[in-house]
């Protein structure tokens, strides 16, 4: 159980690490204005076990939020839509829950349920997450195709990124 | 405890995710330079908005009330007008006859304090001098006789109203001619007392008492009250006459001052009477 805690403890401190020192310059678009950002440490909530327990996973998304919220110098924007994300993930894994169940111990990766479902799961929740993301930070609907197109592009090479952390990695647990 | 368990066990994440979003979007608003301005504009622009439609509701609401009091008054000053035409018309011959029809002014004035204590009443309006009021006008309400002007500033007027003990205004019974002097002895603010009403005077309670029309202050027939009870005190030649003002003072809020256009007129000839005598 404590080596299980410090592994994941590891992972979050290595996620974040990349994200704030590699993926928060990795910023381009066009036009003046930036439509691409690459968000990778939503998958340290994505990557809990399934049977965690939702509020540890919904306190989780908050607290890794608000310290991603430090780096970006954007207080609650990352962690509103984190703990929406962490709040949704339940009913996200209820949705596409395969017909013989999932087995106990397992942590959503494309290793236990494979690539398609895998990319299933990560779209669906980078997308709310991604989607909120951009809602909080333009806070206004005035700007709603904005806050669409931004979605769709950050979502795309967000994705490819997650997909290629399970492929590299190709975590078990 | 139980119920308090499952009750966690079921809502408790849904709970937690509630406040911390809260807990977000505060720090979101409160943190932020664009999302602060723009909740604020937001707020700035619902809150103008609901005020605004709730001024429109709540005008609406007092409105049917303003219009049914206005109706009232309307319907009065109707039969009035009637009954003003008839002795217009009555007095076409006399010498008296002038073009009278225009003989009172009336002012609206809110009263703005209601001192109503048991000996010495009074009540302020907020129109004065400036607005043209005088001394020794009267006052009424929509609902009958009020008092008499005791003193102006410029913005403001105090009332002598009926019930104070230093009030005395001229009153008759309606339709039976009977004349007396309508005073307050206390302490009930609903009754005043008309006095000088002769022995072989013929009312019932219930007949209404108006303004006899005898002075310059009222026009006639402004209503005053009904007679709720009488004595007639032994020995005495006159009436004691208790009446039930129609006018509620402690729920008093609009009157209009009564000003006669020709009391300077009447009052100098009174006076060259009084000379020539």
């Amino acid at each position: 159980m404590n080596n299980q805690w410090l592994k994941y403890g590891i992972k979050v401190v290595l996620i974040l690490l990349i994200q704030v020192l590699i993926f928060q310059r990795m910023v381009f678009g066009w036009g003046g204005v930036n439509y691409v950002q690459i968000f990778i440490y939503p998958i340290l909530i994505m990557g809990l076990p399934i049977k965690s327990p939702s509020s540890l996973v919904v306190a989780l998304g908050f607290l890794i939020g608000l310290v991603v919220d430090i780096f970006y110098m954007s207080p609650g924007v990352h962690a509103g839509a984190l703990t929406l994300t962490a709040f949704l993930r339940a009913p996200v894994l209820a949705f596409l829950e395969p017909r013989t169940g999932y087995n106990v111990d397992v942590v959503p990766s494309k290793y236990y349920l494979g690539l398609n479902w895998y990319l299933s799961y990560a779209g669906i929740l980078l997308f709310i997450h991604i989607f909120t993301y951009y809602t909080l930070e333009i806070f206004t609907f005035v700007f709603f195709l904005e806050i669409w197109m931004k979605t769709l592009f950050t979502l795309v090479f967000t994705l490819i990124f997650a997909a290629m952390y399970q492929f590299l990695l190709d975590p078990k647990s | 405890m139980r119920s308090i368990n499952e009750f966690f066990a079921r809502f408790g994440t849904l709970m937690l995710f509630i406040l911390l979003e809260v807990v977000c979007l505060v720090m979101i608003v409160q943190l932020n330079d664009n999302q602060k301005s723009i909740y604020e504009h937001t707020l700035l622009v619902l809150n103008g908005e609901f005020q605004s439609r709730y001024n429109q509701v709540a005008s609406y609401v007092s409105l049917r009330e303003k219009v049914r009091q206005l109706q009232e008054e309307n319907a009065r000053l109707r039969a009035q007008k009637v009954q003003r035409v008839d002795i217009i018309w009555n007095q076409k011959d006399s010498v008296w006859n002038q073009d009278s029809s225009e003989i009172y002014h009336y002012y609206p004035a809110d009263i703005i304090s209601n001192n109503l204590q048991v000996r010495n009443n009074n009540l302020i309006i907020n129109k004065g001098t400036q607005q043209g009021i005088q001394e020794a006008w009267g006052v009424m309400s929509d609902q009958g006789v009020v008092g008499i002007i005791q003193y102006c500033s410029a913005k403001y007027c105090s009332i002598l109203p009926l019930v104070n003990l230093e009030s005395s205004v001229s009153a008759s019974i309606r339709s039976r001619n009977y004349f007396g002097n309508l005073g307050w002895v206390g302490p009930d603010v609903r009754k005043a007392r008309l006095s000088a009403v002769p022995k072989h005077a013929e009312f019932t309670v219930g007949d209404t008492i108006v303004t006899s029309g005898y002075s310059t202050i009222f026009p006639k027939d402004l209503p005053i009250g009904v007679i709720s009870d009488f004595t007639l005190p032994s020995g005495s030649n006159f009436y004691e006459i208790e009446v039930e003002l129609f006018v509620d003072f402690g729920n008093l809020e609009q009157v209009y001052v009564v000003e006669h256009t020709e009391q300077d007129a009447i009052q100098i000839t009174q006076k060259e009477e009084e000379r020539d005598e």
